[in-house]
């Protein structure tokens, strides 16, 4: 096992970022406004174009599952400082108390 | 996935005899309409972009900001879908710019139906109904020379008529093939009629056998993901059980004042439990989505397959 260094600015900049995307996205897919008058090869292209509007929505899934593994990251190593913070304490605390 | 749709204008142009009425009057879609259907493919584009850029960035965490297993495994997923993403945004750019040329051929047959419709009433044609009508189609036998001049001057107009017609149709279909190309290459939607000239040969194209085949394999890789998130889920809960024994050892350690280095001792191992538990959250989480993937894909293979079978 690696040791770990980290930080959580840049981990965070890169969820926000995730973050962000994800609600840029979400709302052109909402723009999308497939024509109900007919043209030559209309049901073919609405077709076509609902099949990438479905993919698309699959990449706002994704930005929004890694922002939460991001997020998890940055909470699990939050806690992980107060453990080894409250150790410390307790140790020091013990060294006094010891003649 | 194939789609296979049949248009239905395509099939009910085809009987244009020479004598029928022609039609001269644009009735579809304004091409303006097409041209913003395009342009909004385009814009989801450029939106799909900016998840592409977060990936990537993702992916490209440094080691100085994250380090570790559970690290490289964000940083794989990240990865991933910085790939996925990308091929999303250069099929709705591919496809957005072909709806964009499609709008100008749309534009191109109106401006010419507008023409045609000219020359007709400018040659004295018959245009009632949005349609040239033939001349009569025989003249009385006691008609003077000047009628039958004029009769064969009307026909030859005519002819001028359907052959304009015929060529402007020819052209449209003809611009078609690149949006039917487009179609196929960035949405893997096909036409069935005129395959063999509209659709280049073999281009993503699942035959029925690959499709049952497929189904059995998905259903496989999906009992194995099943089985990998469960393994996850039972290392995450006996890790958490002994980080509770080991925590409740450290408080009694503490209360009865145990010497500092027996203290110091289980703190540490509390700790290095707390990271294992870490890491085999994320191992779980990431199998668990692995699995509900593979079971979604499962399903609709094997869905496929029973339309189809």
């Amino acid at each position: 096992m690696r040791p770990i260094a980290i930080n959580q600015r840049a981990l965070r900049a890169a969820k926000e970022e995730l973050d962000s995307a994800r609600e840029d996205l979400r709302s052109a897919l909402g723009d999308i406004d497939h024509p109900g008058d007919d043209f030559p090869w209309r049901d073919l292209v609405v077709e076509g174009v609902r099949s990438l509007v479905a993919d698309a929505e699959q990449v706002a899934k994704g930005c929004h599952t890694l922002a939460a593994a991001v997020d998890d990251s940055i909470v699990d190593f939050d806690e992980l400082d107060l453990m080894v913070g409250e150790a410390a304490t307790l140790a020091a605390g013990l060294d006094r108390v010891t003649p | 996935m194939t789609r296979v749709v049949v248009d239905r204008i395509e099939t009910q142009q085809d009987p244009l005899r020479f004598g029928d009425p022609i039609g001269c009057h644009y009735h579809w879609l304004e091409p303006g309409e097409v041209d913003s259907y395009g342009d909004s493919v385009r814009r989801l584009a450029a939106k799909v972009e900016l998840a592409v850029d977060a990936f990537e960035r993702t992916s490209t965490l440094s080691e100085d900001v994250f380090a570790g297993e559970a690290a490289d495994t964000l940083r794989e997923r990240a990865t991933r879908r910085h790939e996925e993403s990308a091929a999303v945004r250069d099929h709705l750019r591919g496809l957005g710019r072909a709806i964009n040329a499609y709008s100008d051929v749309l534009r191109r047959h109106r401006e010419g139906l507008e023409q045609l419709r000219g020359f007709a009433v400018g040659k004295g044609l018959e245009v009632r109904d949005h349609r040239i009508w033939p001349p009569v189609e025989t003249l009385p036998g006691d008609a003077s020379q000047k009628q039958a001049d004029a009769w064969e001057s009307d026909w030859k107009a005519y002819q001028a008529c359907f052959e304009a017609k015929i060529e402007l149709r020819d052209a449209r279909r003809a611009a078609t093939r690149d949006l039917v190309k487009a179609l196929a290459e960035h949405a893997g939607v096909h036409p069935d009629r005129d395959r063999a000239t509209l659709v280049p040969a073999g281009a993503q194209q699942v035959r029925f056998g690959e499709l049952r085949r497929e189904a059995a394999e998905e259903a496989s890789e999906a009992v194995q993901a099943g089985d990998a998130a469960e393994a996850a889920r039972g290392t995450v809960d006996g890790l958490r059980r002994r980080e509770q024994t080991a925590l409740g050892r450290l408080e009694e350690l503490v209360l009865a004042e145990a010497p500092p280095q027996e203290v110091q001792a289980q703190a540490a191992k509390v700790q290095s439990l707390h990271r294992e538990l870490t890491e085999a959250r994320v191992e779980m989480r990431d199998a668990e989505v692995v699995a509900q993937r593979e079971q979604a894909q499962a399903n609709h293979a094997a869905r496929v397959g029973d339309r189809l079978g």
